[in-house]
């Protein structure tokens, strides 16, 4: 801002102004702009198809066989879950990010080539990522693909997106960062932590790893790190967003200056704190999943600060909310927030949790999320940017009318039917007789929710016509925009000139006759601590990367740095060489979209899956495979022949063969690929390195690799016997059943669960 | 709706001013009282008192539905006059038929038409000649594993037989996509 005796600068001003002059760099951020709506089209589309899967599992039937692995639902889920946080989320934060930061800081970017490799190399990622899932993913939630790509993203995200925001933020103009701002500076910051924490795993070969960690320490390290990303790179800068693009549009001042800073130090704080509300009821040490439960429940009004402040606002320009739909796009998709984190607090509650958690309702409640807050907020900033950053006649005002109506429908034809869904799996679960039984199976609550399903698919194809609304929209202005982007020249005070030209007072009683305590005492009530803190990036930098550091050091190293956190159970033995393939397959394959494999303390579980799961029965699980979904049955005590490996096998090839209505897809061609062990004496000696007591000890000219390939074929034709002996077929289209894959991932799932009944052996003596 | 009452800061960001109104009361007290709740709930269930734990809790839970399930029965004995006793009495069969649909749908079918396990509802048995022999496969397997043992994997002995007794009654029932025959006819089950 310019001081206002500009009737006659002094000369110091006009040579400050005039050495100060710049552009900011939007070409930049017109191509992210771009990006995201052409990721959120990619990543809706394979929504609907993941979703039309689970309708008509037979969807992709009569693609070639060598096909089929890449075309099952668990491929679509994982891609889509992956592509619209990494590429359409992560898109409009940079756009958001780029567009808004220059203009708080009234600088240009501090470099335009760092952000336009930034450009290039993230959507070079995220096609690698997108390709790497489809071949296999290793095992997580988010990101779990070669570990090429997982450092890729870390240093992408910190070096040409962090430095380029941190150095921008240094050579800022103004004299204060603004609280968007400092969500930008949270985000950079803990997300980069987190891709970091992320690739610390043991290489294995070329391209692969094995989790440092496993079991329940895996299981509460991967808590940390999906809420974590999901949170910080998403939610936490989309917070920005709102902090500059609702008093923008509405063209009001901001409700509450000291609301902001209560908001952003409690919602930091708290959120990397809240991991393990995603773990309640499973076996993690009982401290931690309370952690979880009352920081999410604290975080509820945290969360509403930043409704609070962005409706209030608006509040008396309500009028504009109709008129513009940009604003109005937003304002709905600030209310969603409103109602989602309200939900997500309420969902940490452990009873509240229990009874919705595998179900669809934390689907919707996650796509509510997405689409809802997210989108509705992405979709907002786009439409208001449009005509700033292509100043041309666009932004047709009826067809972005028609965009927020059709993605309203949309977005309700997802939701809704996703938590009418989800009370109805929970109340069939749970459901006990008079006679404290088991009222449905597993089975009728799944016919249950088939119509919902196909509700959903709809509602995908709804809010799918709405994003190419959208890409009209942008569509029309690349078209009809000029064909060079002129910026306009700007100039404003450096920052030195600008403190000149009004000097900070800390406190109104300085100087004043009045004890140097009082003084002191105003300026914190004033907050003048924090005002300071808005000008010392560095400072401000270096005080959240502590708090994010020891708050996750707090909760995690007491579980991950002792074994002795878990519980150890003497009878449980690692996976035999065949168990290993077969649980390679399994993870690969991507059955933990589907299939859970713990069982939680309830009745109503332990009488639909059997004996409650144990921390230490998951000691040899790298990486665990929990899952936090069941479409289909809960896996942990599925082994020891609860179905015969027959019955197995029968299944896999197809599965409404042995349970009709059964919506997994066929795994025919685990029946027709060879049994490869390329991987496993390079894996059996990574495992046995970080603990695993694996008996390396080698007789003449053996190596690891063909020792355990000898005992994981042994164990491939006693399986491969049982079968015939129980009237299956010798050989499958010309190979020997012993010699598929499928063997392998019989295996491992008759091993499921086992081994808590085996009998204690003494171990051998070395 | 809030009054804008308290003057903006001085400086401003590209356009944009800031109030520096007060945190609303009610959002100060929600925050407070959210905080407060975590102590209480600490003191509540991490102190050591019995019975607090998500564990605990879910093995009273398991008594208390073990005792709903079979007080007034006790434990039964798998014989033959028990069997036929139970093949009368629709209320047990009805929980026979639940434990049926957990643990042996999958194999027998929903209504024990028969997949991959026989058919249970004809007259053809598999190592079956009596009741009680029901029980026996129930418990100990059969078929090289072909049908699993139950007996240790079932949460009580009655369950075992109940679900037997449900077996028995399936007889003679005609559901859709019957398997056909296994094994030899025997004869009828005695009457009570």
């Amino acid at each position: 801002m310019l001081p206002n005796n500009t009737a006659n600068p002094p000369q110091a001003v006009k040579d400050s102004l005039k050495a100060n002059r710049f552009t900011y760099q939007d070409s930049v951020v017109r191509l992210f702009l771009i990006a995201t709506v052409g990721w959120a089209i990619v990543s809706i589309a394979l929504g609907l198809v993941a979703n039309l899967l689970l309708s008509i599992p037979s969807l992709f039937e009569n693609l070639r066989i060598d096909l089929q692995p890449y075309v099952a639902f668990a491929k679509f889920n994982a891609l889509q879950l992956n592509l619209m946080l990494f590429a359409f989320a992560a898109n409009a934060v940079f756009t958001g990010v780029y567009y808004s930061l220059q203009r708080l800081c009234k600088v240009s970017l501090w470099s335009s080539a760092l952000a336009f490799a930034h450009f290039i190399l993230w959507q070079a990622l995220v096609i690698a990522l997108a390709i790497a899932l489809v071949q296999g993913s290793q095992g997580r939630v988010f990101l779990g693909v070669a570990w090429p790509i997982e450092i890729g993203f870390a240093v992408v995200w910190i070096l040409f997106f962090g430095l380029n925001l941190v150095m921008t933020i240094l050579n800022r103009r103004e004299r204060y960062m603004y609280v968007s701002v400092w969500f930008y500076l949270a985000s950079v910051l803990t997300v980069g932590l987190l891709l970091v924490s992320n690739c610390f795993e043991f290489p294995m070969g070329d391209w692969n790893r094995v989790s440092l960690f496993a079991g329940v320490q895996d299981a509460v390290r991967q808590s940390w790190f999906t809420n974590g990303i999901v949170s910080f790179l998403v939610t936490i800068p989309f917070l920005g967003f709102v902090y500059y693009f609702v008093p923008k549009s509405v063209d009001r001042p901001l409700f509450s200056y000291k609301l902001s800073i209560v908001h952003f130090w409690s919602i930091v704080l708290l959120t990397i704190c809240c991991g393990s509300k995603l773990l309640h009821y499973t076996p993690i040490p009982e401290w931690a999943s309370t952690l979880g439960m009352l920081c999410g429940l604290i975080l509820w009004m945290p969360s509403w600060a930043g409704v609070v402040n962005g409706l209030f606002t608006v509040a008396g320009s309500w009028q504009k909310v109709k008129e513009l739909s940009a604003l109005r796009f937003m304002i709905v998709g600030l209310v969603i927030y409103g109602w989602t984190s309200l939900e997500s607090s309420l969902l940490s509650i452990k009873g509240l949790e229990a009874i919705v958690h595998y179900t669809d309702w934390e689907i919707a409640h996650a796509q509510a999320v997405q689409l809802g807050w997210i989108g509705f907020m992405t979709c907002g900033m786009i439409y208001w940017l449009l005509p700033r950053l292509y100043p041309v006649r666009v932004a047709n005002s009826s067809l972005s009318q028609l965009h927020f109506w059709v993605a309203s429908v949309g977005l309700l034809l997802i939701v809704v039917p996703g938590y009418l869904a989800g009370a109805v799996q929970a109340q069939k679960w749970s459901q006990l007789s008079e006679l404290g039984r088991l009222q449905y199976s597993f089975f009728e609550s799944l016919e249950a929710v088939l119509p919902f399903w196909w509700m959903r698919s709809l509602g995908f194809v709804v809010y799918l016509l709405g994003l190419f609304i959208l890409g009209a929209n942008v569509l029309s202005a690349l078209v009809l925009g000029p064909s060079r982007n002129e910026s306009t020249l700007l100039s404003a005070l450096s920052r030195d000139q600008a403190d000149l030209e009004s000097p900070v007072t800390a406190s109104t009683l300085v100087g004043k006759p009045v004890l140097e305590m009082a003084s002191k005492i105003d300026e914190w009530s004033k907050l003048e601590w924090h005002r300071r803190l808005e000008r010392q990036p560095v400072r401000f930098l270096l005080l959240i990367g502590l708090a994010i550091c020891v708050l996750s050091f707090l909760q995690l190293f007491p579980i991950l740095a002792f074994k002795s956190s878990v519980p150890e159970i003497a009878s449980v033995q690692p996976y035999t060489p065949l168990e290993l393939v077969g649980r390679d397959i399994y993870v690969s394959q991507g059955c933990q979209n589907c299939h859970s494999q713990t069982v939680r303390p309830l009745v109503h579980e332990s009488q639909m899956y059997g004996a409650i799961s144990q921390g230490g029965e998951f000691a040899f699980d790298r990486p665990i495979q929990w899952g936090n979904r069941r479409i289909g049955p809960d896996l942990a005590r599925k082994g020891g022949g609860v179905q015969s490996s027959l019955w197995h096998w029968r299944h896999l090839e197809n599965p409404p063969v042995m349970t009709p209505k059964s919506v997994m897809p066929a795994f025919q061609f685990l029946h027709e690929s060879k049994l490869k062990f390329d991987d496993l004496g390079k894996k059996i000696a990574v495992l046995a390195e970080l603990g695993t007591p694996y008996d390396l000890t080698l007789e003449n000219d053996q190596t690891i690799a063909n020792k355990f390939e000898v005992q994981a074929k042994k164990q491939a034709e006693v399986i491969a016997a049982e079968i015939i002996g129980q009237g299956g077929p010798v050989a499958y289209k010309g190979t020997l059943i012993k010699e598929t894959s499928a063997i392998a991932l019989i295996a491992y799932i008759q091993r499921l669960g086992t081994d808590i009944s085996r009998p204690v052996v003494a171990a051998p003596v070395p | 709706m809030m009054q804008n009452k308290i003057p903006a800061l001085t400086s401003d960001y590209d356009g944009i001013q800031e109030y520096t109104n007060p945190i609303p009361r009610w959002w100060k007290w929600l925050f407070v009282g959210t905080i407060a709740i975590a102590p209480l709930y600490v003191l509540c269930f991490h102190s050591g008192a019995p019975g607090a734990t998500l564990v605990e809790q879910f093995q009273a839970a398991m008594d208390e539905n073990t005792r709903k399930q079979y007080k007034e029965i006790g434990d039964l004995v798998g014989d033959e006059p028990t069997m036929v006793d139970y093949l009368q009495k629709q209320k047990w069969i009805a929980v026979g038929a639940s434990i049926f649909k957990a643990n042996c749908a999958s194999c027998h079918g929903p209504e024990g038409g028969g997949n991959v396990g026989p058919n249970l509802c004809d007259d053809s048995y598999k190592h079956i000649k009596q009741l009680p022999d029901i029980l026996k496969i129930v418990n100990e397997g059969a078929g090289a594993g072909a049908m699993p043992a139950w007996g240790k994997r079932l949460a009580h002995p009655n369950d075992a037989v109940l679900v037997s007794v449900y077996v028995a009654s399936l007889r003679g029932s005609k559901p859709q996509n019957a398997k056909g025959p296994d094994g030899s006819p025997i004869a009828a089950w005695p009457k009570p």
